[in-house]
Parts: structure tokens; sequence; C-alpha cells
């Protein structure tokens, strides 16, 4: 059995995910083993800590549930009613909230659920009081909800869509009832998903931070992330910070490693063509329908009226003034020039790690060494990340000339995991239709890959690189610890342009990014469905 | 796939290109660290560029970095091989600390009688460039009776909503602190426990919470005393106004200094003289939005700001023993 064989792209896989790691675990070590700690007194008490790792779990594992909750009848509702455009325009555009820059998002999320939001707005209008203030965990969990819950819609969406039409016509014949249908066509499948989907919505809000501090209402309502920061920059303890952070990759490793187990080494069946749905017993029942929509609608709300807010408040005669500024122009360049590197960058990286995967769950080797690695990056804080490197470098060469370099590598990491997730899923399908005709055929290597598979995969190398450059376009963490005079990101302009009071400038310019970011995916997206196209004419 | 290929080159290349091009200039290049606001279009930062350069026959550069925590950091992470010349944006709660890493020189400036501080300011190393007051800014079309003073406030009813900043993250954080801790000292826990209800969230970053009280999510906010002006100079209107507290207001005193090994010690020491002279003075207060340190004038509108009755401030050495313990007991007051 020959083209079980792992090949070398497994060993190239688990090389660079072991460098990458290694990369990680080098900058947490590097703070660890700085010289001279603290200006201050030590205000990390274990039992601080021991309270804020709690809470912080605490948060991310409902953050993380709630997001499920929402996605999972959304996605459900959304296959039933895959037919309609607007379904498939919520999936395709789902990825919004996450890669918007925290501070324009909260003020999305302000600007539908605030005293003058939206929300109350239409109470007051029908004659009801305003909204109370939001603020506090449930704020904070709302807010994680707004930013995970598309992600896992997108995700979710395309496993249900990966279920073999039989098994559709099956459940048809038969006239299973929604539940039955839940129970014994979508949850095999879906159940193999989740867990990847929890574990990495569960890192995303464990190192929240501005967002957290900004509608958590107090200092009770914290992260492990602020207590990172407060180590590094407030107390200028760079081994409490190491420590910290280590302490953080710990936890987020178990629970990665928790789900990963559940998840065993079975992958997604196979896939069919997807987009199409047959109609099932009940679908058009009334009750069904009030359902979905109610359920839409809740989606709606909490996930896509925060960004018709910032469209609206951007629009302004402002917005003209931004783009008559040179430097909205250069910055646009950078960001681009940046987005667009790290996106091909982060999709080609995570391709070979995903094909890495498949050939090993192909030869019935372990994979979790992939999954773990892969996702740790996401529970190194930027900050923890920037500053180990920092210190690494700058005695063996010259950080400025190095920061677009270390941006460049922080905005690649950061994506990688979600571009992992995107290839993995769809390669494992790919490995089960068509391992075996490629191996009667001698189709092998790279030629098996560029003849059969990437043409296959385009439309996913798509939303995966669109996916990759847009986090990266709305990413302002990495370029603020290494800032120069000449290196100037859109999202650091902003940042600028917020400190000097300029409300409607910073609106305008965030209308400007959401635009950029949506037209940069956009075509990401239509080039690799193209290319895609012709290579199967 | 050329085209790309060509494309995504050249990209990499005109990222790198700016930071190499600084070594190929033939003048001195003189290397200022600052805060990310101070170099943007509208902070002080190309004005005061233009008006050094005149003289100096050099090439002033900024490094902006993320805040003035920020600076000190960085310079702290390279030591003595720091490409700095100057720092600029330090405040008199980091100069104790700052002092103490030993990095920095004596900036050899005469500033008797060159500055217009509301307190002694005397300094061997730093210059102080600008100040300002912390104070709670309000909506006077929405607020007719704002509080008088800081126990006013604390004892105020709950439906007066505040918005405030994180002392660990944010510089106006960090200054409330010190002034709940200056009027009440060792009774500021019940003060911050009084002042709980009313406060509507607090941030990681000052324009957070700044841009929450403009959407109308809180009736005040903690800022600048000078933030008003802003508003009558940029945008015509007067309704924002600082509430003027009787206690006193806590001060802030922005700083800079030379590093000990500066790369051009000759022009970094032209430079700290130069800061308290009318060509960075003068661009101050409508770009940093603070008051000159110098004897440089202000606009009209800063004539109509609040003069606190007194001026609150610790020293820095007072804010560098205590600020984690401080902190620490902030964070309990407002965790119960």
């Amino acid at each position: 059995m020959s083209w079980r064989r792992p090949g070398p792209v497994s060993g190239l896989g688990l090389g660079l995910a072991a460098g990458l790691l290694l990369l990680a675990l080098a900058s947490i070590g590097a703070l660890i083993g700085a010289a001279g700690s603290g200006y201050g007194t030590a205000s990390h008490t274990t039992g601080y800590i021991r309270h804020v790792a709690g809470f912080t779990f605490f948060q991310a594992s409902l953050s993380a549930l709630l997001s499920l909750a929402l996605a999972l009848p959304v996605a459900r509702a959304c296959w039933r009613r895959a037919s309609k455009w607007n379904a498939n325009l919520l999936i395709l555009f789902a990825f919004l909230p996450v890669v918007m820059p925290t501070t324009v998002a909260a003020t999305g999320l302000i600007g539908v659920w605030g005293q003058r939001g939206i929300m109350s707005q239409l109470l007051q209008s029908t004659g009801g009081p305003a909204l109370p203030p939001v603020y506090g965990l449930g704020a904070v969990l709302l807010a994680h909800v707004f930013f995970n819950a598309p992600l896992m819609l997108r995700v979710l969406s395309s496993t249900l869509g990966g279920i073999p039409q039989a098994q559709w016509r099956l459940a048809a014949q038969w006239g299973l009832s929604d539940l039955e249908r839940f129970a014994k066509i979508e949850w095999p499948t879906l159940k193999q998903v989740i867990p990847g989907l929890l574990a990495l919505v569960f890192l995303l809000c464990f190192t929240s931070f501005s967002l957290v501090l900004m509608l958590g209402g107090g200092p009770a309502v914290t992260t492990l992330e602020v207590s990172i920061y407060t180590a590094l920059r407030f107390d200028f303890d760079l081994p409490m910070a190491g420590k910290l952070a280590l302490l953080q990759l710990m936890i987020c490793a178990g629970v990665v490693i928790l789900l990963t187990m559940l998840t065993g080494r079975s992958w997604p069946g196979a896939a069919g063509k997807t987009g199409q749905t047959l109609p099932q017993r009940g679908d058009n029942a009334l009750s069904t329908r009030i359902t979905d929509g109610v359920i839409l609608a809740i989606f709606v709300c909490v996930t896509v009226l925060p960004l018709f807010a910032i469209l609206w408040r951007g629009i302004s005669p402002k917005l003209a003034a931004v783009l008559a500024w040179p430097a909205f122009w250069q910055a646009t360049f950078t960001s681009l020039s940046i987005a667009v590197l790290s996106g091909l960058l982060a999709t080609g990286i995570a391709l070979v790690l995903a094909s890495a995967r498949s050939r090993r769950a192909v030869a019935s080797l372990a994979v979790w060494p992939l999954d773990l690695a892969i996702s740790l990056y996401l529970a190194v804080s930027a900050i923890v990340l920037g500053t180990g490197m920092f210190i690494l470098l700058r005695t063996v060469a010259d950080v400025f000339l190095l920061a677009p370099l270390l941006v460049l590598l922080g905005n690649m990491l950061v994506s990688l995991p979600f571009a992992y997730r995107i290839l993995e899923g769809r390669l494992a399908s790919l490995a089960s239709t068509q391992d075996r005709l490629c191996a009667a055929l001698d189709i092998r290597g790279w030629r098996r890959f560029s003849l059969v598979t990437l043409p296959a995969l385009a439309p996913e190398i798509g939303y995966a690189a669109g996916l990759s450059s847009a986090l990266s376009l709305g990413d302002m963490t990495i370029v603020a610890l290494f800032g120069s005079q000449q290196f100037q990101t859109l999202p650091w302009l902003l940042y600028q342009t917020m400190a000097r009071y300029r409300a409607g400038e910073a609106a305008a310019l965030a209308l400007l990014l959401l635009c950029l970011t949506l037209l940069l995916f956009t075509l990401f997206v239509l080039s690799a469905k193209l290319a895609g196209r012709r290579n199967y004419a | 796939m050329l085209n790309l290929f060509t494309w995504i080159m050249a990209a990499a290349v005109s990222l790198v290109a700016p930071a190499t091009l600084a070594i190929a200039a033939d003048k001195p290049v003189l290397t200022i660290y600052t805060y990310e606001s101070f170099t943007s279009d509208w902070g002080p930062g190309p004005a005061i560029e233009t008006a050094f350069e005149e003289n100096c026959n050099c090439d002033l550069q900024f490094v902006s970095l993320d805040s003035s925590i920020g600076i000190l950091g960085r310079v702290q992470l390279e030591g003595a091989e720091s490409k700095a010349d100057i720092v600029l944006g330090l405040d008199t709660n980091l100069m104790a600390t700052a002092r103490d890493t030993g990095l920095f020189a004596p900036h050899g400036t005469t500033l008797a009688g060159r500055t217009s501080l509301p307190v002694d300011f005397s300094d061997d190393v730093f210059v102080p460039f600008d100040w300002g007051h912390f104070a709670f800014v309000y909506n006077s079309e929405t607020m007719a009776q704002p509080p008088v003073s800081m126990q006013e406030l604390v004892d105020a009813p709950e439906s007066l909503r505040i918005v405030i900043q994180d002392p660990r993250t944010a510089t106006p954080g960090l200054g409330l602190l010190l002034w709940v801790k200056s009027v009440y000292g060792d009774d500021a826990p019940e003060a911050w426990a009084k002042l709980e209800s009313k406060i509507v969230t607090v941030t990681k970053g000052w324009w957070d919470a700044y841009s929450m009280f403009l959407e109308g999510e809180a009736d005040m906010v903690l800022s600048y005393s000078t933030s008003p002006a802003y508003h009558v100079i940029a945008e015509s209107t007067d309704k924002y106004k600082a509430a003027a507290f009787s206690e006193g207001h806590y001060m802030q005193v922005e700083v800079a200094a030379m590093m000990k090994n500066a790369p051009q010690p000759e022009l970094a020491s032209q430079f700290m003289d130069f800061i308290l002279d009318d060509g960075f003075q003068s661009v101050i207060p409508t770009t940093n939005w603070m008051y000159p340190a110098g004897k440089a004038s202000v606009p009209e509108a800063f004539g109509d700001l609040i003069t606190p009755a007194r001026s609150l401030l610790f020293t820095p050495e007072q804010v560098a023993q205590n600020k984690s313990a401080w902190v620490a007991e902030w964070q309990g007051a407002l965790s119960q």
C-alpha cells in the first residue's frame, strides 16, 4: 500500500511546525532569561494570577460555547436556505468581524448596543426606554460572539456542504425529521470539526485584551493577557512576563490537546458537489420558516449590524478629506504590501502543513503535533513575541531593517491557524476521494499536487489567502512595537488619528479600512476561482 | 504569475528601502524616539522637525513607538547600543525609573527663567516640554451642574456615569489613580469603592474612553483640562467643558532626555536646548493639545479653560516606589 506512505511533505510539515513553535518558545525564553527585573514590587501574587487564569479560562470557554450555540443553528438554517442569495452572502462575508481592529469593532458594537445605539433608538421610537449600559462580562461575551460566531458559521457551513449527496437523498426518502437528520446525518460529520473550532475560538478569546478592558466595566473582568502586558510594560518585569506567557501557553496547550483528542484521527467524509441542497421534510413548514427567520435575525443583529454602524459613521465630508491625505495613500500602499505578502506566505506554509497533516492521516500517523503547534501561535501574544524576537535579534542585526520582516512574520503567524484550518478540511475530503484513483493511475508527488490537488483546492486557497491578508491588514499590535517614521500602516494611521481627537477622520479611516479589506478579500477569492476554473477546462 | 511575483518583490523592496535611505544620506542624523501621536501629521513632530533642521544642518528623524512607557522599555532593551540620541515623551511618573537605568546624560541646558510650569521644576537630566492637568470633561448641553469637587463626584448618585482609563495601560488612568491618592491618602480605597458604581467601564487607552463619551455612553470622561480647546479650535463648538475640582487637579509634565551614548551627542545637546525655544514651544498647544512648558503664547481658546486652584503632583521617586502597590490597592477596591 505504497500510496499510504506519508512522503517527504510530512517531514517538511513537521519541521516547519516545529521551527515556528521553537520561534515562539525562544521569544518566551528570551524574556524569562532577560537580566534585570521590575521597577516596582511584584503586583503579580500567586493567588491573584490563579484567580485571573481561572477567570480567563471561564470567560474563554463560555465565549467559545456561546459562539457555537449561535453559529450551529445559523449554519443549519443557511444550509436549508442555501439556494437563497442572502444566505450565501452571509457566509461569504462572515469573516469580516474577526479581521477588524478591535477598537473599530468595539465602536461598531457600541453603535448598536450603546446608550444612543441602533437598539436603543429602536426601543425609544416605540416609546420604550433606552437600553441600560451593557458593560460587564455579558458585554465581553457578546463581543466575542460577534467576532467568532461568523468564523464558526463559515466552517460549519462548508462541513454541512461536504456531507455526501447520497446521505441527504436517503434522509429525504426516509422522511427524517429535523432532529433525526441532525442526529443521524449532520452530527457525525459536524462533531469532527467542532472540537477544532472550539479550540480556535477559545484561543482567540483567551488572549483578548483591549476589548475585554473596554467592555468589561472594571478591572475585575480581565484576562491573563492584561497581566502579561502589565508585567512587560508597567512593571518592566521581563522574567515575570515570560513566566505568565508560558502559563498562558500551557493552559492553551492543555485545552487544544484535549479537544484534539476528542476529534480523533478521522476527518470529514467525501465532499460532494457543494452548494446543492435537497428539499427535506418539514423545510417549508411555517414553524421551520419562523425559527429560521428568528435565528437569522438574531445573527444579523449580533454580527452584521455593528458593521453597518461602522459604515454609517464613516460616511461624512471627512471621507473626502482623508482620501486627499498623502499619508493615507502611503499607509495604504504599505499595508497592502504587507497584507498581500503575509497572506501569500501564510497560505503557502499552511498548504505545506495541511498537506503534511492529510498525508499523515492517510498513513495513520499522529496529526496532533501539527494541530497543536499551529494553534499555539495564537496563545503567544504579539507583545511577547515582538519583545522576545527583539531581544534575540538586536544583537545580530539592525532592528530597524528587520522591522518590516518581523511585522510580516508576526502577521503570518497570526493568520496561519486560520489558513491551516480552511485548507486542511478540504484536503482531507479530497484525499478520501482521490487517493485510490491517483494511486491506480500512478499520479503522485508534485505531479499529483499540481495537476489534481491544486485545481480542486483553488477556492479554498483563495479563501485562505484572502482571510490571511485581511487579518494582517487590520493588525496593529505588532507594527506598534517596532515603529519607525517611514513604516506606517493603515491601522497605525488610524491610531494616530484617534490620539489627536479626530473622531470624524477616524470613522472615515475605519470605513476605508473596511472597504479595502473587503476588496482585497474579494480579489483573492475571485482570482483563485478563475484560476481553478481555467485549470479544469 | 510573473507579474504578481515582480509586484511582490517590488513591494518587499519598497518596505525595506526607506529604512536604508537614512544610511545613504550625507547629513548627520539625529534620532529621536517618541510616541506615535507626536509624529503624526497633526502632531507637533513635522513642524518641530522643520524648525530644528533650519539651523542644525542635520536630518532629524523621529522613531514613533506605541506609548511613552513603550519608549522607555525600548531603550532599556537596547541599552548602551541604542540608536536613539534623545527620548521625547516620558513624564514625571517615569522620571525616577528612567534615571535609575543610568542610560541618560545631563542635558546641560539652563531651565531657570525659561519655563512656565505651575510647579517648581529643576532637573539636570530631564527637560520639560509640555504639561497639562487631568480633568473630567462633560457636555454642557446635557449636564448643567457638573460636580465641583472630587468629593462631590465620589458622592454623586449612581445615575452619573463616568468612563475612565486603566492605570496600567494609559497615562490619564495612572493620573487619576495618583489624583485620588493625593486627595484621599490612605482613604483612597474607600473613595474608589464609592466611585465604582458610577464607572461605566475602564478602558485600555485614552481614545477608547473619549470616543465612548463622545458617543453618549457616559456623562463625563477622564481626559485633560485642555480637551475643550480642541473642540473650540477644530470644531468650533464650546459645548464640551472640563469640570474644575476644588481639591485641585493632578498634573502631567512631559519631558525629554538625551542618551548617555547618543551617536550624535552635539546635535543632541543642541536639540535639548532647542526644546524650550519658541520654534518648539509655539507648536505645542494646537498639536499636542497641552500647555507649552516654555514661555510661548497660547491661543485664545486656551484662555477660556479652567485654571485649577492647586496643582497636585507626587515626586517621581514617590511614584516609582509606590505605584505597583497603589495599583494593587485600586484593583482590590474596584473588584469588590
